[in-house]
């Protein structure tokens, strides 16, 4: 019997523990892209600001959308919600008041990468020892994964925490396809990369294809099981597929919606959460179905679709607590992930 | 002496007994008594090994081994929470890796002397809110109850199981410089420490595991199943009873210890939020899959707080109709609601009265002489010496308003002067005791430093005192402040056999005798 208030922090963890994984990989693999491609393919970093969808945040706070400033913002930003630094202070945050129903070595992991970031976020700014950096980020938290994957019951406890993975994740793998496929795959008239020009003012052309989305795929830690599927060389289209619904390769959109199911059918009162994983899955066959050039509009729709399937788990599990007796804030719409990150910050 | 006899003894015979003596020596002129080293630097026979083992180890290894133990507790996420701007930040647990040695064969004593207290304070409790036979008795003065600001007339009637009602205390004992151990205080509100208690044993295991492998220490981890086993015996009649632990919330000083005791028992952790009473004056906790009957709850949340309906109306994290459900029998709450009137200052003065008074026993151990100024003699004494006397408000806890006469100002001494003549019910005075000390390694080197120690006691069916107890350590050379959020530290407590041909004498001296 899991409390529902526990049962939201253990999601909202699940999913900032996701966030700050795939965050730490955009910004690790975009790096090593700098290292592969030649000198002449100019790489911007601005297009990250795309993945969480805080450019206007971003605009307001820095002066240029330079690499010091993007990784800065992506990892180390105390102010930015999605930071790397702010989910991970706010995941542990979160399993603070969900410790009792955690395997002791889980809260132990969590508390290791919250001491290691908070004390090394501005490491990763830095090129020469962003890699260690997010290396170890990403490292820890595969630890805390382990431990839960290997240690815990599955029982609603686990299952809010794999819930709120899996939402989580499909939701991201969107966003960085949304971010990195498109700009990629949107034709020679648009193949440039963005805010880029060659001396005489024409647009650059993206070469070295295979390159990004070998890159796309090691973002999304896909490309062994890329090729393990027998679906080497690289290509856009077949990366594409293989991210959006192969049905074995737990990073695929497919997957996480199928594993969103199974833990569904496992907690009470779930016809309504796999009512939505249903139309977000039907969403899905249609984005698969449909031509590529319109891949930017599926996944917005895709995103609309995976933003009801979480406002629909919350309807379910974390109802509002009552109003206080007398005075008090009386919760808004979004009350608890804006309290959530509040909490996360006030460490 | 039998019951009866004490049970018809007038109030001018026990005063006369517990007056503290008008001329009790000051702490300051005489030499500290150490838990460690006697006063020719031995070791005592309890710390022997201990000792040996720390000198082999030389400054600098013991140094290595601090400092592991301090990554040890970062790591772990041992921590309490400290408020700076109005905001909880939680700080690692300052631990000193030196432990504080106790002889088995004093701790034995000690523990009798804790539960005889625990039964007699019970027995008051659950008296005074029914019959009152000891304000009739003339043992305890109507006055002194009627001024109680932890009386709750809610709880008038209720008979909770096994009439106890403090069933979770943490006494705190302190030793002076002759070797006695006196009881400073009782906590019987909402007691913490305990969980730091068992933490600072996994740290020190690692610290010194040589020495835990070749020594007989007892072992201190079984207390959250006695625990459990407690709350569970007091579940109202269901075969399987829920239970849970009710903390104010993450921002709560003490929320680590809330949540490590959930976790070490398996319950829920619950907020006032996740709580509300139907209708049939069951307690529900709201879960993923709807509301779930509570039956036992573990509150961490004081009186004032628990229920709106009948407590602190503006309480946000209380759980209105909570105190209709327990009187009701539906939910049992530890500690009692009410428990805390013997947990008053004044009150304190006469445990050694209640004791006699409810088990026929002399006291096993003593408390503090302790001066009220509620009796114009003591009063005057009081006044009179100021300068010499701690002086502490009734209804305070954790050091809240007490004045130390030999460092307050004049100003302060007038001040408190004037508070007592104003209400002298809500003052007591004790003489000051020079607290006994522990080798502590502070910047680089060993020196003594003042301790007190924290035992655990849970009264049920049965009762049960934890194994030795949380030893706090004011870090800060010749400092009293053992709290963590003022300078303060702790260390793990050994409760150690001492070598048989050697065993130590040194129980506390107007307990020593076995009770009549």
């Amino acid at each position: 019997m899991l409390l529902a208030r526990v049962a939201e922090q253990l999601y909202w963890a699940g999913r900032y523990v996701e966030r700050a994984e795939v965050t730490a990989r955009v910004v690790n693999e975009h790096t090593h892209l700098l290292v592969d491609l030649p000198t002449s393919v100019p790489l911007t970093w601005e297009p990250l600001l795309a993945v969480p969808g805080l450019r206007e945040e971003f605009d307001a706070a820095y002066p240029a959308p330079d690499e010091p400033h993007v990784v800065n913002f992506l990892l180390a930003d105390r102010d930015n919600p999605v930071s790397v630094l702010t989910t991970v202070m706010t995941a542990r945050t979160n399993l603070r008041t969900a410790r009792e129903v955690l395997p002791r070595e889980a809260w132990q992991a969590i508390n290791d990468l919250y001491l290691y970031v908070t004390s090394h976020h501005t490491d990763g700014v830095g090129r020469h020892s962003r890699g260690r950096f997010l290396g170890r980020v990403i490292g820890e938290i595969q630890r805390f994964a382990g431990i839960v994957a290997g240690t815990m019951c599955r029982d609603d406890a686990y299952h809010f925490l794999a819930l709120g993975r899996h939402v989580e994740r499909a939701d991201m793998v969107g966003r960085v396809l949304d971010v990195r496929a498109v700009a990629l795959l949107d034709g020679p008239q648009l193949a440039t990369v963005e805010g880029a020009t060659r001396d005489d003012g024409a647009d650059v052309p993206i070469v070295h294809d295979e390159v990004q989305w070998a890159a796309v795929l090691r973002t999304l830690s896909g490309l062994e099981a890329y090729y393990r599927r027998g679906l080497a060389p690289v290509s856009g289209h077949a990366t594409v597929d293989f991210l959006l619904c192969d049905p074995d390769f737990p990073g695929s959109i497919r997957y996480c919606l199928d594993e969103v199911l199974t833990v569904l059918a496992g907690l009470p009162h779930a016809e309504a959460g796999r009512t939505a994983a249903h139309a977000t899955h039907r969403t899905l066959d249609r984005l698969v179905t449909a031509p590529l050039d319109g891949l930017h509009a599926g996944l917005a729709g895709l995103q609309v679709a995976v933003a009801a399937l979480h406002e629909q788990i919350e309807a379910s599990y974390f109802p509002p607590p009552p109003p206080p007796p007398l005075s008090g804030p009386v919760p808004p719409g979004d009350a608890a992930r804006t309290e959530i990150e509040m909490a996360g910050r006030s460490e | 002496m039998t019951i009866a006899d004490d049970r018809v003894r007038g109030r001018e015979r026990t005063r006369s007994r517990e007056r503290p003596a008008p001329t009790a020596a000051t702490a300051d002129s005489r030499p500290l008594w150490d838990e460690l080293l006697d006063a020719d630097g031995q070791p005592r026979p309890a710390a022997g090994a201990l000792v040996e083992h720390i000198r082999g180890l030389g400054l600098s290894e013991l140094q290595a081994r601090q400092d592991a133990a301090d990554l040890d507790i970062l790591g772990m996420g041992i921590t309490f929470t400290v408020y700076s701007d109005g905001r909880g930040i939680d700080r690692a647990w300052p631990f000193d890796v030196i432990p504080r040695v106790i002889d088995a064969a004093e701790w034995r004593t000690i523990e009798q002397g804790l539960t005889q207290r625990l039964t007699a304070l019970n027995r008051f409790i659950d008296d005074v809110y029914n019959d009152q036979e000891v304000v009739r008795d003339g043992v305890l003065p109507a006055e002194v109850l009627a001024g109680s600001a932890n009386f709750r007339p809610a709880c008038r009637g209720a008979h909770p199981a096994y009439g106890v009602w403090a069933h979770i205390c943490g006494s705190d004992l302190v030793r002076d410089a002759d070797g006695t151990v006196y009881v400073l205080e009782d906590n019987l509100r909402v007691p913490s420490g305990v969980s730091y208690l068992l933490e600072n044993r996994l740290v020190s295991k690692r610290a010194f595991a040589d020495l835990f492998a070749h020594q007989s220490i007892q072992p201190v981890d079984d207390y959250p199943d006695e625990l459990l086993s407690l709350l569970a015996s007091l579940a109202p009649d269901v075969d399987e009873p829920t239970i849970a632990v009710l903390t104010p919330g993450l921002h709560n000083s003490a929320y680590f210890e809330h949540s490590f005791l959930a976790q070490r028992m398996g319950v829920a952790l619950v907020e006032g939020d996740d709580l509300f009473v139907g209708p049939d004056d069951h307690v529900q906790m709201r879960t993923v899959a709807g509301p779930r009957r509570v039956d036992v709850i573990y509150r961490r949340v004081d009186d004032r707080f628990l229920d709106p309906e009948v407590f602190e109306p503006s309480s946000l994290i209380g759980v209105p109709g909570l105190m209709r459900a327990w009187r009701a029998g539906k939910v049992a709450i530890a500690n009692a609601p009410g428990a805390g009137v013997a947990d008053d200052k004044v009150v304190y003065a006469w445990v050694p009265d209640l004791i006699r008074y409810y088990r026929g026993e002399e006291p096993i151990l003593p408390n503090v002489p302790t001066y009220r100024c509620l009796y114009d003699d003591e009063r005057r004494h009081v006044l009179d010496n100021l300068r010499e006397l701690v002086v502490k408000p009734a209804d305070e806890s954790g050091g809240y308003g007490l004045v130390i006469g030999s460092q307050a100002s004049d100003a302060e001494l007038a001040a408190v002067g004037h508070a007592i003549e104003d209400e002298p019910r809500r003052w007591v005075a004790q003489p000051r005791l020079a607290l006994s000390t522990v080798p502590t390694l502070c910047d680089g080197r060993i020196e003594g430093r003042h301790v007190d120690l924290r035992p655990f006691v849970l009264s049920g069916r049965s009762s049960y005192v934890t194994r030795g107890g949380l030893t706090r350590v004011a870090l800060r050379k010749g400092s009293l402040i053992v709290n963590s959020s003022q300078g303060g530290g702790s260390k793990d407590t050994w409760v150690v056999e001492a070598p048989a041909a050697t065993t130590a004498t040194t129980t506390a001296a107007a307990g020593a005798s076995a009770p009549a």
